[in-house]
């Protein structure tokens, strides 16, 4: 159980700044992920915390303890490598028990180690196979068990799953998940997909050119972010311009846009001029009347039929929004067809 | 800040820095200096710097025209062998035709037989006392013996009238059926990486097969082609055995030693004149090879995913003329394993056509002749082996793994040997080395175990640098995160993972050592001090043994290379998916 501490913590490759001035606490027992696309830094950041790459300038502290120049053999960190990583000239029991053997510990209790740590991912019985002999969900299930059998004080995870299925993706991050909760280890994840970040996570740090945009709960991080790179990246947003008309009271205004006037509370520090405003496709609905005083009509270019959900793409001049409706209460609109776009005031956030 | 970090932790220090330097120190001690020694020898005489000596090219016929002659009959050779290899290769990657994996498999001759073994076997059947001469002779079909592999065509300047080279057919033709399938099969794997898509996509077009062959598929090959355009050209320049086989001097490597020989007696530069002309087709070559070389591995890797060649069918006259072709080249290859074998059996063999007995008695005399030559052999290519195995397993994992600054430098300096002729080498280490305790006259095999290991360098490297590179970081990174340091790392994770290179790398280095003959040539001063290779050249030379002798210890060499190579290549199929030399 162990807290990770990041102070200022900065690689440069050559002239590119990989990870930039990253500040960040995880707490013990957490499970932490960071998101973003590649190139964004959160794969070397998890490598500097395993000890794989040295910063150029910053602090790696796990509980107070600085361990920024240790070298990873001395960090007591277990890993998880996008490629797995296991060792094919060696057998599953010989891939687990490598960590323990370099510890020199007894070989009966070497044993006993890596059959609970087998058995801790269901592959009992598997000892003698090769990796190459192996599905892909279990030669993940074997290095997650060679990470985890020397207890580390922290498990580092890194795009472990975009190797495998979309199905089995789902069904390995459920496991993943659970193990973790189970064992309570601290555990930061990296991952360049949204919805399972936001699935696994207790937090989520979004990374973007190498600093961190936004961190808090999966909830937090996808409803509450008025950054634009995170609404953009994390779900869709529509994004429309806005002009302040009116100020009421202390943190309410009114905002004109094409799709109506809006009023925004919660708008702190915005007097007049131009602002853009950011909503979900989910948070509007479509409507053949005029909802709202000078709404400007769209046209629908798209429609997809999703299972769930239905998709509408509409054209309101020059601009494309997206609207989401539950299929079962789809209005029935065809392509070409002219509608109003009404926004659920609530969510309309504004975006910095 | 970060440098000096970098530095001064004493394990980066010795990993990135002390290590790497003293490998390359030791290296550059038997390849790079004693090439220098050679060069300065041309330029520098009792201490002064002179241009006489290169300027000998242009006014001493003699220099000029053993420079001619070994670049026209290397050109000669390239070009016959390129003649050859195109079509054969083209119908051996496309068409459906019978026995082809015995047409694919002469292609990899030259990998188990040195060049003067197969030379051997020809002149056993082509020369004056030949088999075909004497059934020619007893036919009546003609009346003196056969004289092309003796022959010369002298080549005159058309304006003064003076002969100026000439052109030895005896070792054209040997040179050229010998390096046939150095060509054959470099031009074939170029023909195997092609992404047949591309020619399909000409057909689509409306191009002819003649236009797509020429357009799209010779053009696609040619870095392939040049490459081995190149090599050839390179292993002329570089052959002595051949030559001498066939008791011609007057090729520069051949004319090189002659000089190094004569030099014990009087003073001539002619030895390091023709060894710095060596030495600079070779670099040319390295550095254009390299351009080309690189290009093939983009072809490589462009080609799409999984490929199916499609085998076109041939049928009536094309199967006919297409087999034809086969099998007078597949059958000029065989002459020399058949003239081998015959000699190498014969125990009385004298102007008759075939052997009157046979038996094993000349390999008896080989092991009670030549036994410590025999020794020498094992000694040379086991420690080719060795050092081959521990240099190139330290200096790919540094080029690989440690990010060193000048990594492709060092790539470079590896190759050198492979295109700076072991003439060269050994008359550079011959003169670096006298007076000190590696003299050849006071510890020859010492000195020729060296050189040689050093010169086969290359034949380990690129198979274990190739199979280094194939190994993910994260193989160590897993076992450093599990609390492995890297020297351990290094042990339980990299050298396993390395293993079946390591052992192909080293076989392929064995193999390399046993046949060299350049090098220990040069550098074998006492009696004993020779190998196999040499024996061979003893024992012709030798009234008690002849070719018959000659023969037997060249279906040793054959023997003992093929099973290494055979044990290599089940090994490099576990990791780079079979042999690839140069």
């Amino acid at each position: 159980m162990v807290n990770v501490n990041l102070i200022n913590l900065t690689k440069i490759f050559g002239k590119d700044v990989a990870v930039d001035n990253v500040n960040l606490t995880i707490e013990h027992g957490t499970f932490f992920t960071f998101l973003g696309p590649s190139g964004s830094g959160k794969s070397t950041t998890l490598r500097m915390i395993a000890g794989l790459e040295e910063p150029t300038r910053g602090e790696i502290l796990f509980d107070d303890r600085p361990v920024t120049h240790l070298p990873p053999y001395k960090r007591g960190v277990g890993m998880v490598f996008q490629n797995y990583a296991l060792w094919p000239f060696m057998t599953v029991f010989d891939n687990v028990a490598f960590g323990l053997r370099i510890q020199k510990l007894s070989k009966s209790e070497i044993r006993e180690r890596v059959k609970e740590a087998l058995r801790l991912v269901q592959l009992e019985g598997l000892e003698r196979r090769y990796p190459h002999q192996l599905s892909g969900g279990q030669q993940q299930r074997v290095a997650i068990a060679r990470a985890l059998v020397v207890n580390p004080k922290i498990l580092l995870l890194d795009e472990p799953l975009s190797n495998l299925d979309a199905k089995l993706r789902i069904e390995m991050r459920r496991e993943i998940r659970k193990l973790q909760r189970r064992l309570g280890i601290t555990t930061i994840y990296v991952t360049h997909d949204q919805e399972e970040a936001l699935a696994i996570s207790d937090k989520v740090a979004v990374m973007n050119r190498g600093r961190i945009v936004a961190v808090g709960t999966p909830y937090e991080v996808y409803n509450n972010s008025n950054n634009e790179f995170v609404l953009s990246f994390v779900g869709h947003t529509n994004f429309i311009e806005g002009k302040v008309i009116e100020t009421r009271g202390e943190n309410t205004v009114i905002v004109e846009t094409k799709l109506g006037e809006y009023k925004i509370r919660h708008a702190h520090n915005i007097t007049n001029g131009k602002i853009i405003l950011g909503f979900r496709p989910e948070h509007a609905r479509l409507t053949k009347k005029q909802p709202k005083p000078k709404s400007s009509i769209g046209k629908i270019v798209m429609k997809e039929f999703l299972g769930k959900i239905v998709r509408y793409e509409i054209k309101v001049g020059d601009e494309t929004i997206v609207i989401d409706i539950m299929a079962k209460d789809d209005p029935g609109y065809s392509e070409g067809d002219s509608v109003y776009i009404d926004i659920d005031e609530n969510h309309l956030l504004v975006v910095h | 800040m970060q440098l000096s970090q970098t530095l001064f932790s004493p394990y980066k220090l010795i990993g990135r820095v002390i290590l790497p330097l003293t490998l390359v120190a030791i290296f550059s001690l038997f390849i790079i200096y004693p090439i220098i020694v050679v060069i300065s020898g041309v330029f520098i005489v009792n201490g002064e710097f002179t241009l006489t000596n290169i300027l000998s090219i242009t006014y001493d016929p003699f220099v000029s025209t053993i420079i001619l002659n070994t670049l026209i009959m290397g050109g000669l050779v390239t070009l016959i062998t390129t003649i050859l290899a195109i079509p054969y290769a083209y119908i051996l990657d496309r068409y459906d035709i019978p026995f082809k994996s015995f047409f694919l498999l002469m292609t990899l001759l030259p990998f188990v037989s040195p060049p003067y073994v197969g030379g051997l076997g020809y002149i056993n059947l082509l020369g004056r006392q030949g088999t075909i001469s004497l059934l020619l002779l007893k036919a009546g079909l003609i009346n003196k013996p056969l004289e092309i592999m003796y022959q010369t065509t002298p080549i005159i300047n058309p304006f003064t009238g003076s002969r100026i080279a000439e052109i030895h057919w005896g070792a054209v033709i040997i040179s050229a059926l010998t390096y046939f399938p150095l060509m054959a099969l470099t031009f074939f794997s170029a023909l195997q990486n092609i992404d047949e898509s591309l020619e399909e996509e000409a057909y689509i077009l409306g191009a002819k097969p003649s236009t797509t062959f020429f357009r799209i598929t010779l053009k696609s090959a040619m870095p392939g082609l040049i490459a081995g355009v190149m090599l050839v050209f390179i292993s002329f320049v570089d052959e002595v055995g051949i030559p001498l086989i066939v008791g011609y001097r007057n090729v520069m490597a051949v004319a090189a030693y002659d000089a190094i020989v004569e030099s014990s007696f009087y003073y001539t530069p002619r030895g390091y004149v023709f060894s710095l002309i060596m030495i600079v087709i070779g670099l040319l070559v390295l550095f254009l090879g390299r351009h080309y070389i690189s290009l093939t591995r983009y072809v490589s890797v462009v080609r799409g995913a999984i490929r199916y060649r499609k085998i076109v069918r041939l049928t009536g006259l094309k199967r006919v003329i297409a087999l034809t072709f086969m099998i007078i080249v597949a059958g000029m290859l065989s002459i020399s394993t058949i003239g081998l074998l015959l000699a190498a059996f014969a125990t009385e063999w004298y102007l008759t056509p075939f052997p009157t007995k046979v038996g094993l008695d000349n390999f008896v005399e080989v092991f009670e002749e030549y036994f410590i030559l025999a020794r020498n052999s094992i000694i040379y290519s086991v420690t080719s082996m060795l050092v081959g195995i521990i240099m190139s397993a330290l200096i790919a994992y540094m080029i690989v793994r440690m990010r060193i600054a000048y990594s492709g430098a060092l790539d470079y300096i590896i190759t050198l040997p492979l295109v700076v002729p072991g003439i060269v080498i050994g008359i550079g280490n011959w003169a670096v080395w006298r007076g000190t305790p590696l003299d050849p006259f006071v510890n020859p095999v010492t000195i020729i175990a060296l050189v040689i290991a050093f010169r086969k360098l290359p034949y380990a490297f690129r198979a274990i640098y190739a199979s280094t590179l194939q190994i993910p970081a994260e193989f160590e990174e897993a076992g450093l995160t599990l609390g492995a340091n890297r020297i351990k790392t290094f042990i339980k994770i990299m050298l396993p993972a390395l293993a079946p290179a390591l052992i192909a790398g080293g076989l392929l280095a064995f193999i390399a050592g046993i046949t060299e003959l350049s090098s220990t040539l040069v550098l074998s001063a006492t009696k004993n001090a020779g190998s196999l290779t040499l024996a061979i050249f003893l024992a012709l030379v030798d009234i008690r043994h002849g070719p018959t002798v000659a023969s037997a210890i060249g279906v040793i060499i054959i023997v003992i290379s093929i099973a290494v190579a055979y044990m290599a290549n089940k090994f490099a199929k576990r990791t780079i998916g079979g042999l690839r030399l140069f």
